[in-house]
């Protein structure tokens, strides 16, 4: 497998799902070796000694091989770091083309340094597949399918459409598109997804497989120290401060309820290069006591939040899947999804409106606070759909592909 | 009149539910109607479709084979909020209208009773259960001409305190659904009779209070449907992986020739005929060819009314919990099961509450809210809530269910933001200065 990110040194959606399902991989009759760019920063050190570098699952190989001349901390386009703002920010303002706002040029240098070193490392065993994440890796497997001469599956875990709402970076878009029609399978982590690579970039669609990702396993509830009020009932939106996760739509909505019910607040999760538009709307509107940035949350930051809220909204503009929504529905939040999003196909029992549908937005909000019945009813029954979604099962799904491609 | 020793009692479902309009936390009380249903797919619309596709040409074929068979015979039930949407929606619902008009005069067709508005009202309100009963006895006498004394139940809900509701009403037969695990091994094809139980005292004043005959006979036969030949029809027809698709005339008229019995019970919906089945998988050219052949083998047609006077009483079908027609499970847990219905109809009858101390009044203004509070009791509003299909994994395998139109939760919420407004109307007639749009 080629990957980018690998939690906990890097943890959005990519490296969660990546992670989650090279484990479980792993766990099933399948030796694997995860290729990963070394990590460099601040901190990062103590981080990289909780990597599992060596573990065998049911005497099964899962070994790490980290590329000691690629570093990620800067470059990845799914950092939340405040080094990655930084980066960010010096890169908009040298730039009105919206796109550069989320590559810089350097990342290109080194996704094709990336490609460079995993084309020539040194490999001790026999491979039967390449499992390639994301576009970041796709030069990489494309190298590394022509050495090898074994076939190539790359999983879609976000296209260069769902990233930009629609106004591609050219690069992008070509890398992609190139890397999909040479490989041998895709997986799309969505019909939604499955459906964008058909339209937009003419894939053939009998090449893709969909496997939804998986459910984490959530066991206890922690409550840390809150800081929010808990006389009002909480809206929650959790995700990076990006065009693609809708925060302004999520602003604009709360706006609306807030019209009609005042015991109401709404909290931001997460940074982005959307983060100074958000605040500024929030404090100019005077909504300042009413909506909260929190800015980034770790992993039990996030489950407090969660556990103190009482309705979770992803209106995300284009969200190939949506784990965190999985996430918040297991945690006990009433669940609103933008229809524009591959998690509805999981959890149907959720509500759902078009990303730009304020009003419709606003009303299930509403409801869901307003009758008590229909999120006890929209949570239960959204952990009894999700039950069977193991990275287990989507392990089995996938490994069930590389055998088709084998034989 | 011609005896056979075996006979086919037909008997078809007739109803549209009033879909409530979609309502919004942002609009202030909304001066207009509650029940024009989602906007695209108005109740006007889903009418003329099915009218066109079913009502029409469907009552059209059987008012040509009851005449060209004055053996042939039908029956039929059709809810209070279908005949009113008959009388709202123009000509075409006129000429619905009329085309049973004509079936009524042939005299081979009975008219059954049911509640007025297809409710769920015997769940919670014997009140409410009775008065819609009585008004449906009356508009069926209107329309056809002649006093209702079979009685069917919404979805064919049935159980013994509900049957012994109706006998003491005056009714002189009921519809259930024959289904095994209640049937023991016997066959649904015989006529059976209620359990004879004690109901409530003032369950029993209520239903005397609503009597639609003088005396109350003193058993109440029952037709039980046979399901395995109705669904043979009803779901199955075009059904191309069903081993005997497809399904002729022929066979079909063999089958019943070859099950034991004295009365074959087909009970369906009356959206098969060219709505549930469309005219292109046949149905209406099954049904066209289905008199004649039955007749040839020596097989008759009987109303309800004529299987009553002609059968022995047989058996008691013992039903203690609620048994339907619905879905695989044949309960009520299609309308109540889950906890947003369960919800739903806490609130409703909460409404019940708040409305009875008005109902004697006089006035539009009751007419109105008395109308509307009924038209939410009709079951479908709690049957869109239903989540029984949601939760296994294997969502997508059902038809639509990313179109949230059909999320079980939107229903809900529409149906309790129209209770609330419906609470607001009520608190306006109890304050002196009821000021009230509607």
């Amino acid at each position: 497998m080629l990957g980018w990110e690998f939690p906990p040194i890097k943890s959005g959606g990519l490296g969660v799902a990546s992670k989650a399902l090279a484990e479980a991989v792993a766990k099933q009759d399948v030796d694997l070796t995860f290729v990963l760019p070394s990590f460099v920063g601040k901190g990062v050190e103590s981080e990289k000694a909780k990597l599992p570098f060596q573990i065998a699952y049911n005497n099964k190989k899962f070994n790490f091989k980290l590329l000691q001349n690629i570093k990620t901390t800067i470059y990845s386009p799914y950092l939340q770091e405040k080094d990655y703002e930084n980066f960010m920010q010096k890169w908009s303002e040298e730039s009105e083309n919206p796109n550069k706002q989320i590559y810089g040029k350097n990342l290109f240098e080194e996704i094709q340094r990336y490609a460079l070193e995993v084309e020539n490392i040194e490999l001790s065993e026999d491979f039967d597949v390449i499992h390639a994440h994301d576009w970041i890796t796709c030069p990489a497997a494309l190298r590394l399918k022509k050495r090898l001469k074994i076939p190539l599956v790359i999983h879609v875990h976000a296209t260069e459409f769902d990233r930009t709402g629609g106004s591609f970076n050219q690069e992008v878009y070509k890398i992609e598109k190139e890397a999909w029609e040479m490989a041998d399978k895709l997986i799309a982590v969505s019909n939604y997804t499955k459906g964008i690579v058909v339209e937009h970039y003419g894939i053939d669609p009998n090449k893709i497989e969909v496997v939804h990702n998986g459910k984490d396993d959530y066991v206890n509830p922690v409550n840390r120290k809150y800081m929010c009020r808990s006389d009002k009932k909480t809206v929650l939106f959790l995700g990076r401060l990006t065009i693609q996760k809708g925060p302004d739509w999520f602003i604009k909505v709360a706006q609306k309820v807030l019209k009609k019910r005042k015991d109401v607040q709404f909290l931001i999760a997460g940074t982005g290069d959307m983060m100074p538009k958000i605040i500024d709307e929030i404090v100019a509107k005077g909504f300042h006591k009413d909506i909260f940035c929190m800015g980034f949350l770790g992993k039990e930051e996030c489950d407090t939040v969660f556990a103190n809220s009482d309705v979770f909204v992803m209106p995300s503009v284009s969200e190939p899947f949506g784990l965190v929504a999985l996430e918040a529905a297991q945690r006990g939040c009433a669940v609103i999804l933008s229809s524009q999003s591959g998690a509805k196909e999981v959890l149907a029992n959720s509500l759902q409106a078009d990303f730009w549908d304020v009003n419709k937005m606003a009303n299930h909000i509403l409801a869901s606070l307003e009758y008590p019945a229909l999120k006890k009813t929209l949570v239960e029954n959204a952990n009894k759909e999700i039950e069977n979604l193991t990275w287990e099962r989507q392990a089995q799904k996938t490994i069930a592909i590389y055998h088709q491609l084998v034989n | 009149m011609q005896t056979h020793t075996k006979n086919v009692c037909f008997y078809f479902q007739v109803h549209q539910p009033y879909r409530l309009s979609e309502t919004s936390f942002f609009e202030e009380e909304k001066s207009g109607d509650l029940f024009l249903g989602p906007k695209n797919s108005t109740n006007r619309f889903v009418f003329e479709k099915v009218a066109q596709k079913c009502y029409i040409p469907a009552t059209k074929m059987l008012l040509d084979l009851l005449r060209k068979h004055p053996e042939f015979r039908v029956a039929f039930s059709l809810s209070g909020v279908f005949l009113d949407q008959c009388e709202e929606y123009g000509s075409l619902g006129g000429e619905v209208l009329n085309l049973f008009k004509e079936i009524a005069k042939t005299k081979q067709a009975e008219f059954l009773c049911e509640t007025y508005h297809h409710s769920l009202a015997f769940l919670f309100s014997k009140e409410e259960y009775g008065a819609q009963i009585q008004l449906q006895a009356k508009k069926i006498k209107k329309l056809f001409g002649a006093k209702p004394k079979i009685f069917r139940n919404t979805e064919l809900i049935y159980n013994n305190d509900l049957a012994e509701f109706i006998r003491k009403m005056g009714f002189e037969g009921m519809l259930a659904e024959g289904w095994d695990s209640y049937l023991n091994g016997r066959s649904p094809n015989y006529l059976y009779q209620s359990k004879k139980i004690e109901i409530h005292k003032e369950d029993a004043r209520i239903a005397k209070k609503y009597k639609i005959a003088a005396r109350a006979k003193k058993e109440l036969p029952l037709l039980l449907k046979n399901y395995k030949l109705s669904d043979d029809v009803a779901f199955r027809f075009s059904n191309k992986s069903w081993e005997e698709h497809p399904l002729t005339t022929e066979k079909y008229a063999r089958w019943i020739e070859n099950t034991e019995g004295e009365t074959i019970n087909l009970f369906m919906d009356y959206e098969t005929l060219g709505e549930h089945q469309w005219e292109d998988t046949g149905i209406f050219e099954f049904f066209k060819h289905l008199p004649k052949a039955l007749l040839e083998k020596g097989i008759g047609f009987c109303t309800p009314s004529e299987t009553i006077a002609n059968l022995k009483l047989r058996d008691e079908y013992d039903i203690p919990q609620y048994l339907s027609w619905a879905d695989t499970d044949r309960d009520i847990s299609a309308w109540l099961d889950n906890e947003i219905q369960r919800s739903a109809l806490h609130e409703l009858s909460e409404l019940e509450k708040m409305i009875h101390p008005h109902k004697k009044k006089k006035g539009k203004v009751i007419k109105n809210l008395l109308n509307d509070f009924r038209r939410l009791q009709t079951s479908d509003h709690f049957y869109y809530m239903s989540t029984k299909y949601f939760n296994d994994g294997d969502v997508h395998k059902y038809f639509s269910p990313y179109d949230s139109e059909h999320s079980p939760y939107e229903a809900y919420i529409h149906y309790m933001n129209t209770l609330r407004g419906m609470h607001q109307r009520v608190d306006s007639l109890n304050s002196p200065k009821g000021n009230i749009k509607r």
